[in-house]
């Protein structure tokens, strides 16, 4: 079990995203850098959609009644254990009666932090298939809020005696300039040529206004061809949806399902990351790039997190007796079976039969 | 039922399909706002949803358009693109779901309805008659959004058409119904917002913890009943905490 001394700025439990319940107008929520909670996960031996915790700006100060092993991702938050400074990206175990504590922000906003075995708290249950909390609406995670002096949670059990460390040396750094990738759309077409173009060649600044709902941005606004209003409809994490007043707001985790306000473009998922750690007063950038980059980069990513699990190879998934005659990846292009790469569907031929099968590779 | 996809101009327009970012599509069936559009958005949605198509992770409606949201990793833009034209060529009137019609119990004006009085104000009708003329029509629940288990419904009788407030309420309490502009909804849980509120109804729409949170379903058919004192209202508010009392729903 563990307690909580001192709640820290804004930390609620979080897992991936709720999926299945926007239609009926509740957010996907979930962790805004699912990419650090995941790995947060793999490094002590989770399956990486466990709920964590999702630590902002200041940490809590959690005290452990049981051994435990537990991991900190994400931004650097200056964690330590009893006082003592101890590694982000590396999992590490707790003695009975530790302490984990939080020294301050050095570099992003969010730190995810995992227990070996997960959240097992009965006060923290599955609303609507997720753990995740919703302030806004009050449910998910402990009671539909953030954590607070006293609260008690029970963790996982381990055995602190198989201990073995983990760490993710290629983990991504965070910076106070962002570059963000954007595919352009799905409104791009009413906005000005200029306003594009401005998009790209100016800085922007992160509002202090920005929360897990979105992030408003200050610099530069975009001009509509028409009105600023839509027929309301859908929308995306990392959508960039430009109001009245010109001003960019990127869409996070939290945003409202439906929206009636222009998108003139979307973060590709790979830098989806970036915005769960940009902080008020950062600079943001975007740049243009093709779908075909965007899942380049997400499959790059995607590789980094090979190193800390067990992906089967090659020659383990594709035991067929035929022969592959066609390798093609995501966007239908033709691709070499030499290794590079994380997923791929083949066609592989038995005499007149031709099956479609999944190969993944690992480095 | 005329279908609008009997018109040969809207098969040459319309599905526009275009990505947001790389894991999700939007699917555009038409630019305005009309029942005949919705209906079809519900339809070809929930054919996606029964596909079972993997990599698809959640298709979510609102009026004239949907989006699929999917896994690049398993599914490909292109491949998703193809399937939902492949479904919109299809769609007909047969397949246009069920429709559902929900009598909801609501009391107008007092403290309930605090703006039912500037309501009449701007539009020159009678707080009966705006009573009356909310509770004579049908509701097509055009799509849930905004906030959980809210209901975008239309279309609000055009007598009763008046803009929103100036300044939006810091909170609204939860089961308010209001009207702004050509609209009319229900604030299921405590928001700010700045529709006007002319009554509220016992009825909850919302439960985070039932296997179907939100009352309503997109493409259900909402009509208001009055409820005729507040004694009757807070009688109806305890047996619907108790479970004795559910909103009656016919099946069109």
């Amino acid at each position: 079990m563990i307690t909580v001394i001192q709640p820290g700025t804004f930390t609620t439990v979080q897992d991936l995203r709720r999926v299945g319940f926007q239609s009926a107008g509740v957010p996907e929520c979930g962790a805004v850098d699912k990419f650090s909670m995941r790995c947060s996960n793999l490094l002590v031996g989770n399956l990486e959609s466990e709920p964590v915790l999702e630590i902002t700006l200041f940490g809590p100060q959690i005290t452990f009644a049981n051994p435990a092993i537990v991991a900190v991702t994400g931004a650097n938050l200056s964690p330590r254990l009893d006082g003592e400074p101890v590694e982000n990206w590396t999992s590490f175990s707790v003695p009975a009666g530790g302490i984990l504590s939080f020294g301050g922000p050095v570099t992003g906003a969010r730190s995810y932090l995992s227990f070996a075995g997960g959240i097992r708290s009965s006060s923290v249950a599955e609303v609507m298939g997720s753990y995740s909390t919703y302030v806004p609406g009050g449910f998910g995670g402990l009671g539909g809020r953030p954590l607070k002096a006293g609260d008690e949670l029970e963790i996982g059990e381990t055995n602190v005696n198989e201990f073995r460390q983990r760490e993710f040396s290629s983990h991504p750094q965070f910076s106070e300039d962002a570059l963000l990738r954007v595919l352009l759309g799905p409104q791009n077409h009413l906005f000005t040529d200029d306003s594009i173009q401005l998009m790209s060649d100016s800085d922007y600044q992160v509002s202090v206004d920005s929360d897990r709902m979105g992030i408003r941005l200050e610099g530069a606004p975009l001009t509509h061809l028409n009105s600023p209003d839509v027929v309301s409809d859908g929308t995306a994490f990392g959508t960039i949806q430009v109001p009245g007043s010109g001003l960019p707001i990127i869409l996070s985790a939290d945003r409202g399902t439906t929206g009636g306000y222009p998108k003139i473009a979307t973060v590709i998922s790979a830098d989806h990351s970036k915005l769960g750690q940009l902080l008020p007063g950062n600079t943001v950038r975007f740049s243009v790039v093709s779908r075909e980059l965007a899942l380049k980069a997400l499959r790059e990513q995607e590789r980094m997190l090979d190193s800390l699990r067990d992906v089967p190879t090659v020659s383990s998934v594709v035991k067929v007796s035929g022969q592959i005659i066609d390798v093609v990846d995501e966007t239908g292009q033709t691709v070499p079976l030499d290794g590079s790469g994380y997923r791929f569907n083949a066609s592989v031929r038995h005499g007149e039969h031709v099956e479609n099968v999944e190969i993944k590779i690992k480095d | 039922m005329t279908m609008p996809t009997n018109s040969k101009n809207y098969f040459d327009s319309y599905p526009q399909i275009t990505d947001i970012g790389d894991s999700a599509l939007m699917v555009v069936l038409g630019e305005r706002v009309s029942p005949l559009t919705n209906s079809v958005v519900h339809t070809m949605v929930r054919q996606i949803q029964d596909s079972g198509w993997p990599g698809i992770r959640e298709v979510v409606p609102v009026y004239s358009s949907f989006v699929v949201h999917y896994d690049p990793l398993e599914l490909s833009s292109m491949a998703l693109t193809t399937f939902i034209e492949n479904i919109h060529g299809a769609v007909d009137a047969k397949n246009i779901s069920e429709e559902r019609r929900i009598i909801l119990p609501t009391f107008y004006g007092g403290d309930f309805g605090p703006d039912l009085y500037s309501v009449g104000e701007l539009t020159g009708c009678s707080m009966e008659e705006i009573v009356k003329i909310h509770t004579e029509t049908d509701y097509l629940v055009y799509a849930l959004g905004f906030s959980p288990g809210f209901p975008y419904l239309g279309d609000l009788d055009s007598r009763l058409h008046c803009p929103r407030l100036d300044s939006p309420r810091v909170e609204v309490p939860a089961g308010s119904v209001a009207i702004a502009e050509t609209q009319t909804g229900i604030y299921p849980v405590p928001s700010p917002g700045g529709w006007r509120l002319i009554g509220r109804t016992p009825v909850s729409l919302f439960n985070p913890l039932e296997d179907s949170p939100a009352l309503l379903r997109p493409g259900d058919r909402l009509r208001f009943i009055p409820i005729e004192s507040k004694e009757d209202y807070k009688e109806i508010e305890n047996r619907c905490k108790t479970g004795e009392y559910v909103p009656e729903v016919i099946y069109l």
